[in-house]
């Protein structure tokens, strides 16, 4: 018995030692894949796995880390860290620079020692999880579908809900306040219709169709307060291309912005954003009083493809405790830009604003163009970052809470699956080069052919259960109140009844 | 040893005949272009399918099912699959009904019965799933019954085991069979698995629903079908619900014979009990038999193969399908598309009743799951890349893991130039066993390799003559109108946008079209449909368009209209049935009386 144990733990030294490999040291840095060459990492961050791009086969990682020195054997010619020691070494090395060297068989088996790159652990930690939707590549059919929540400092991913247990009803348009989970929204269409409201620890379902509404609410935000949602409504179509290219354009006929008060299941609304221009996408500002939204003209003049059919960047105030509008401001003429701004989305400190930029309309995860724009609101002069767009579409972005990393969803590299990409902000206008949500197999993306779908950042874990969102859908919707102060003909956009008469 | 060697060349002979059934009459069923998840190589699938209600029989199935698109391994795995039933059910019939070693072969009317629903019922991997559930549920109560015998405990697990791998039903069919069982044997000592069982049959689905699976109210307390993948066994539901009843309604008949008789078991007893199951199963599905819909499948196997021939062979051979009552819409348009392949659209399209005008000649509209591969195949055929691919992505959302759809996004993303995102797709054949030849082909032509069967298909042809100008899909027409803008001898193009004017009842469209030259076929000899428009036109219209005249009409198409006006003229009570009869096949019954116009009928 003593000699198999000793049998046993010799073989497992041998095999757990360092193997060392004498490459010829070239002056090129690797070519990997998730590329996570030269970029800033947050400390809590889940591994960061990775392969040799192409047919070359990684064999060993050396790291060098201030002074210490760490290496990883590479298996099947994969880069994979065990967590505890990837966690370890990031939360030794906060605010230093990994240096990584990358020692790999090449395309035609020699050895090779590559060029270091770096990872900086950064101290600014990212949003322990994300939320988003998993979805097949359809565009007027779906079939199962799942809002789902991925832990960012290891690869657990749990449904929030999936519609298979409520009818394969299509569901998306999640939601929360200022990255908490305990207040959340999903829009549920199809079957078992509404919008489900997790709020104050209940979660319901709500009706937000009202008269003085176009439709239910679409495109939501929270105000940070946690009980304020200011939503679209739309009337939305779809059209296909010929151009492959191009794919799919969405636009809508007709848009709104209302405001549901959580509290009093109250739909309000104002003139100023009921007009016959087409109001959509708001957005708050973390200080709970400035609603920014972005307006395009009524659709009078379309051209065949939208060509100049461009939105521009608006915003206005809000008193909720005299529940009054202020005027509107514009904040950034699409004609001054040249193209359409679309899904802004204001920094947690209230001073840039993160939007995409594409060439006509405001949907754009399909406009190959689209590029993600930063906008300083103290010096009013907007940057293209980057690190963080690439030759395909960029949308669905979304900050996280300490606003210090922003998530953007890419079609890169395919142009046809969005993919979530994180990237370092730090607070004075600067991006650093984005990468790719790390999972545990690095070949996981080359055959995964789900959409990530408007990726959020989310503080911690959404504290239901799918079967209390099933409850909840399944439920009869509770209808909300339309503000009995407001005179909106809903169908017209901001004809007052009174002027109408 | 003779006796052992007769019993062994019979059972042989047994299992050849009923594989040359399965081969000769189950065949081209055998496809089926709904789910082949040939990819159950990932551990989240073992998953997904171990943790829903169901599961275990929906993975044995779905890993069964990746055979159905070969034909032979398909009828190897079915015809084992019978034989194993047989085995199986041969041992239950003999434990409860009788120990007659003759008892156990008539158990073979149950696989024959099985193998039946099989062919009648469309799609042969649909009784596979059945086979498989049908398998699992025997298996499961066998054992069950048998381990009820020896140990109390054991039973409420095993049932819980039977509701996770045959679903509700089985579980409550379980529990009868033991409550029977106890009702006959009256074995004290059996008191608390019988009540053990019976609770976890009451109690065990509402646990689930209510706390365990985000399940819906019938997968957890009704629906036996694999929660997964809801639309398989849609069909056999009935059969499968009526195996669940028969076997302890069997059980109950060979109990109670056995107490009147006093112990005796009869040979006569069994074959009646099993001949009941194997009847009510067959009885079941013949209530759901649909020849006109397997025929519309037959069609789509056929058209995915290209065998124009055939298609057109079905409804020349069965005269019933082209009587107004059998219509079927997807039997129209595989009818329509084979005309066309064969040039022959504007000749025979009204030797099929076109009821549904060109929402029969297209396929698009509603967009729905059953129609979105057999549209994405049209547009292919018909040049139409973007749609084909569109279509196929539309497909793909419930049967995401479907051979024929994948590989039609595969081609059209190759044809359009996206090669990353057709490796993406191609990859996923790369672990599995089977289509390695496809996989192969398209990986060296991606590669640059030498021709390749893709090659053949003349992809630089169908490159170029892709409509090149941006342009919103928007209606059939108009997309027929642009394949022919961008490839003048587009002959699918040409006959669709033609025909579809026709059938619209547009006189003034078709001869713009056949007068405006868009395509480039000669229209100074013209298909019979469009010469009975053109002397339709010229009968309707005092001032006809310049150029119509050129147009020869043959003298017997002018005797007919002429025939044909003085019907219209009398005018009789009975003048469709005349017209039925002497004018069959004329654009003008159609135009006078079966165009959606005239009787407004529309899709469902």
């Amino acid at each position: 018995m003593k000699n198999i144990i000793y049998i046993l733990l010799g073989l497992s030294a041998l095999v757990s030692c360092t193997e060392s490999y004498d490459g010829i040291e070239v002056n090129y840095k690797p070519s990997i894949y998730p590329d996570y060459t030269d970029i800033v990492i947050p400390v809590n961050i889940a591994p960061l796995n990775f392969r040799a791009s192409g047919s070359c086969e990684l064999l060993s990682i050396d790291i060098i880390a201030g002074s210490d020195k760490y290496n990883l054997q590479c298996r099947n010619g994969k880069a994979i860290w065990k967590e505890n020691k990837w966690r370890s070494m990031l939360s030794e090395h906060v605010g230093d620079t990994m240096f990584i060297t990358v020692t790999m068989a090449d395309t035609i088996g020699q050895i090779v020692k590559c060029a270091p790159f770096f990872q900086v652990v950064s101290s600014d930690s990212i949003d322990s999880y994300i939320a988003y939707r998993l979805i097949n590549t359809g565009y007027v059919l779906w079939d199962k579908m799942g809002i789902y929540e991925r832990c960012l400092e290891n690869f657990k991913q749990k449904p929030i809900i999936e519609n298979k247990s409520v009818d394969l009803a299509c569901m998306n348009c999640h939601s929360f306040s200022a990255q908490n989970p305990n207040t959340m929204l999903l829009h549920i269409r199809k079957f078992n219709g509404g919008t489900a409201i997790l709020y104050d620890g209940k979660l319901q379902k709500y009706n937000t169709k009202t008269n003085i509404s176009m439709s239910a609410g679409v495109y939501p935000s929270w105000n940070p307060n946690g009980y304020l949602i200011a939503m679209s409504t739309n009337f939305i179509n779809q059209k296909f291309h010929n151009n492959y290219g191009k794919r799919i354009y969405v636009s809508d006929s007709k848009s709104d912005i209302v405001l549901l008060n959580m509290k009093t299941q109250t739909l309000t609304t104002c003139p100023q954003l009921s007009t016959k221009n087409l109001e959509n996408l708001p957005s708050w500002a973390p200080d709970g009083r400035t609603l920014y939204y972005i307006c395009a003209p009524d659709r009078n003049n379309e051209n065949e493809f939208d060509e100049g059919y461009w939105y521009s960047l608006l915003r206005i105030t809000y008193d909720e405790a005299t529940n009054s509008w202020g005027t509107v401001d514009t904040v950034l003429r699409a004609n001054d830009l040249g193209g359409s701004i679309t899904f802004p989305k204001v920094s947690p400190d209230g001073r840039y604003i993160a939007f995409t930029f594409a060439e006509r309309g405001y949907f754009t995860p399909f406009n190959r163009e689209a590029d993600i724009q930063l906008l300083d609101l103290k010096t009013n002069e907007i940057t293209t970052p980057e690190g963080v767009n690439s030759g395909s579409a960029e949308s669905n972005h979304g900050w996280s809470h300490n606003g210090h990393w922003l998530v953007v969803g890419s079609k890169w590299p395919d142009g046809l699956f969005t993919k979530p990409y994180f990237a370092h902000f730090d607070g004075n206008g600067n991006f650093s080069k984005r990468f790719l949500l790390p999972q545990e197999d690095p070949d996981f993306y080359d055959d995964f052919t789900l959409n990530y779908n408007n990726t959020d950042f989310i503080t911690g874990e959404v504290p239901t259960t799918p079967i209390q969102w099933r409850d909840a859908i399944k439920a009869d919707p509770i209808p909300v109140k339309a503000d009995p102060s407001v005179d909106i003909d809903a169908l017209s956009g901001a004809t007052q009844k009174a002027d109408k008469n | 040893m003779a006796r052992k060697l007769v019993n062994l060349i019979l059972l042989t002979a047994a299992y050849l005949s009923l594989a040359f059934f399965v081969y000769y009459a189950i065949n081209p069923l055998c496809y089926s272009f709904f789910q082949h998840p040939a990819f159950v190589v990932t551990t989240d699938f073992f998953y997904s399918k171990i943790g829903a209600i169901g599961g275990l029989s929906d993975y044995l199935q779905t890993f069964i099912d990746q055979f159905t698109m070969f034909r032979f391994w398909g009828t190897f795995m079915l015809v084992a699959e019978l034989l194993l039933t047989a085995f199986l059910v041969s041992r239950y019939v003999r434990k409860t009904m009788g120990e007659n070693r003759y008892a156990g072969f008539l158990v073979w009317l149950l696989p024959v019965a099985v193998a039946f629903v099989a062919w009648s019922d469309i799609k042969y991997s649909f009784a596979i799933n059945m086979q498989v559930l049908l398998l699992a549920a025997v298996l499961n109560l066998h054992q069950a019954l048998s381990k009820y015998d020896w140990n109390k405990f054991v039973t409420p697990l095993l049932a819980i085991a039977i509701y996770h791998t045959c679903g509700p039903v089985a579980l409550y069919a379980f529990a009868v069979c033991i409550i029977i069982d106890f009702a006959f044997n009256r074995d004290k000592s059996k008191i608390i698995s019988v009540v053990g069982a019976v609770v976890v049959a009451a109690v065990w689905p509402l646990l689930v629903y209510k706390f365990m699976l985000p399940v819906k109210p019938n997968a957890a307390f009704y629906d036996m079908r694999p929660q997964e993948q809801m639309f398989v066994s849609f069909k056999l539901t009935p059969a499968l619900y009526m195996l669940y009843v028969c076997l302890p309604a069997s059980m109950l008949i060979g109990y109670a014979y056995r107490r009147i008789s006093g112990g005796k078991k009869s040979l006569l007893i069994t074959i009646a009990a099993v001949t009941v199951l194997a009847g009510c199963t067959v009885a079941s599905q013949l209530k759901h038999d649909n020849r006109v819909e397997r025929i519309g499948f037959k069609m789509e196997v056929a058209a995915y193969n290209k065998d124009w021939n055939q298609i057109i062979k079905y409804v020349k051979k069965n005269k019933w399908l082209t009587e107004v009552g059998n219509y079927e819409r997807n039997v129209n348009f595989f009818y329509d598309m084979a005309l066309a392949e064969t040039n022959q659209l504007a000749d025979k399209m009204f030797s099929y009743p076109q009821i549904l005008g060109v929402e029969g000649l297209f396929l698009d509209r509603p967009t729905a799951t059953n129609v979105c591969f057999p549209v994405s195949m049209f547009y292919y055929n018909a040049g139409f890349i973007t749609s084909a691919l569109h279509f196929a992505f539309e497909a793909q959302t419930t049967y995401n893991n479907s051979h024929y759809i994948m590989q039609m996004v595969i081609d059209c993303l190759i044809i359009i130039g996206d090669y990353n995102s057709a490796l993406l797709f191609l990859k996923k054949y790369r672990d599995t066993m089977f289509s390695k030849k496809y996989y192969i082909d398209r990986m060296s032509y991606i590669d640059g390799g030498f021709i390749t069967e893709f090659e053949k298909q003349n992809i630089n042809e169908i490159r170029q003559n892709h409509p090149k100008r941006d342009f919103y899909i928007s209606g059939q027409q108009n997309n027929m109108l642009q394949l022919l803008l961008a490839n003048r001898k587009n002959k699918i193009a040409d006959q669709y946008l033609t025909c579809s004017a026709l059938l619209q009842n547009d006189l003034e469209l078709f001869i713009d079209l056949i007068t405006e030259g868009y395509s480039n076929v000669n229209y100074n000899s013209l298909p019979r449909a469009y010469q009975e428009a053109v002397i339709l036109y010229r009968a309707l219209n005092k001032d006809v368009k310049e150029g119509i005249e050129k147009y020869n009409i043959q003298p017997y198409i002018e005797d007919q209209m002429v025939a044909f006006q003085q019907l219209v003229k009398t005018h009789p009570s009975n003048i469709y049935e005349i017209v039925k009869t002497r004018f069959a096949n004329t654009y003008w019954k159609y135009y006078f009386f079966d165009s959606p116009k005239i009787t407004g009928a529309s899709i469902k």
